[in-house]
């Protein structure tokens, strides 16, 4: 499993036996991030088979609008995979709470993915 | 903020010059956190949006940015030429729903949950959303000739 890095945007992977902790840092202001996001995080989702998964977004400082757009096909696949998932926010940062509350709110309907604020 | 902020920008639509204008707001605001971000998230989004679906139709008509704050009022509008009638008729479909929606949030939601079911949705216009449920700032819009302005809005609270 590698690590991701655009030069603002790095997602840091640490495994501890049979879980996966991923934590996304930095900003993400690509005009269309699906283009390097979604290649990286569909070959995740097949090497994290059979995994538990956390994400934490807590220390990410901002993100633009297009990159929801990854990261709810990154939550679809990991439903579709069976992959057990915790996603992770800072509650106390207002647009971090606008942004994954509503992601919250969609995830209801999953099986597989938690959103939790922290 | 006790003083009045204003600065306004006539760009070449290149991506990073977005990154530029947010740390500019960055440095020159002086409110909370939270209202710092906020100023920044929508200069951001309008500006992707101008530099996404906005052109370039003559020399001189490049994307405007202007930015205004005072104690009473935040206002950010973005000027560009418009690339087809069909993004400014979506475009203005999508911030006509939203002032007409009093639940905001459900809006952003259902708006996701739509992207969610498409995920290969190319104008999804989530920024407009995203400015009005998590900036709290309202939307307007004017056309003339090709020239689309955005303005955003937000009042705010007075300190007595």
């Amino acid at each position: 499993m590698k690590n991701f890095d655009n030069g603002y945007l790095q997602i840091i992977l640490t495994r501890k036996g049979g879980a996966v902790s991923m934590s996304w840092q930095g900003k993400s202001d690509d005009s269309n991030p699906s283009v390097s996001l979604n290649p990286y995080l569909e070959q995740l989702v097949n090497e994290l088979k059979g995994d538990e998964l956390f994400i934490e977004y807590n220390t990410l400082k901002y993100m633009n609008s297009s990159t929801v757009m990854p990261i709810m096909q990154f939550m679809k696949n990991l439903e579709a995979g069976g992959i057990k998932t915790m996603i992770t926010y800072d509650s106390g940062s207002d647009w971090q709470r606008a942004t994954f509350s509503a992601l919250q709110a969609l995830s209801c309907i999953m099986n597989n993915i938690t959103v939790k604020a922290i | 903020m006790d003083k009045t902020v204003s600065f306004e920008y006539y760009i070449r639509p290149l991506w990073y010059v977005v990154g530029e204008i947010r740390d500019k707001v960055e440095a020159l605001l002086e409110f909370e956190n939270s209202l710092n971000d906020a100023c920044k998230m929508v200069s951001s989004e309008l500006l992707e949006n101008a530099l996404k679906y906005g052109t370039c139709l003559k020399r001189g008509s490049d994307t405007r940015f202007e930015f205004t704050a005072d104690e009473k009022q935040i206002r950010i509008e973005v000027s560009n030429d418009i690339y087809s009638e069909d993004d400014y008729k979506s475009l203005k479909d999508n911030i006509d729903q939203i002032n007409a929606s009093d639940n905001v949030r459900n809006l952003y939601i259902e708006r996701l949950r739509l992207m969610m079911e498409n995920t290969k949705m190319v104008k999804s216009q989530l920024g407009l959303y995203r400015i009005t449920y998590e900036g709290k700032f309202k939307l307007s819009y004017q056309l003339e000739d090709t020239r689309l302005t955005i303005t955003a809005i937000r009042e705010l609270e007075s300190k007595n």
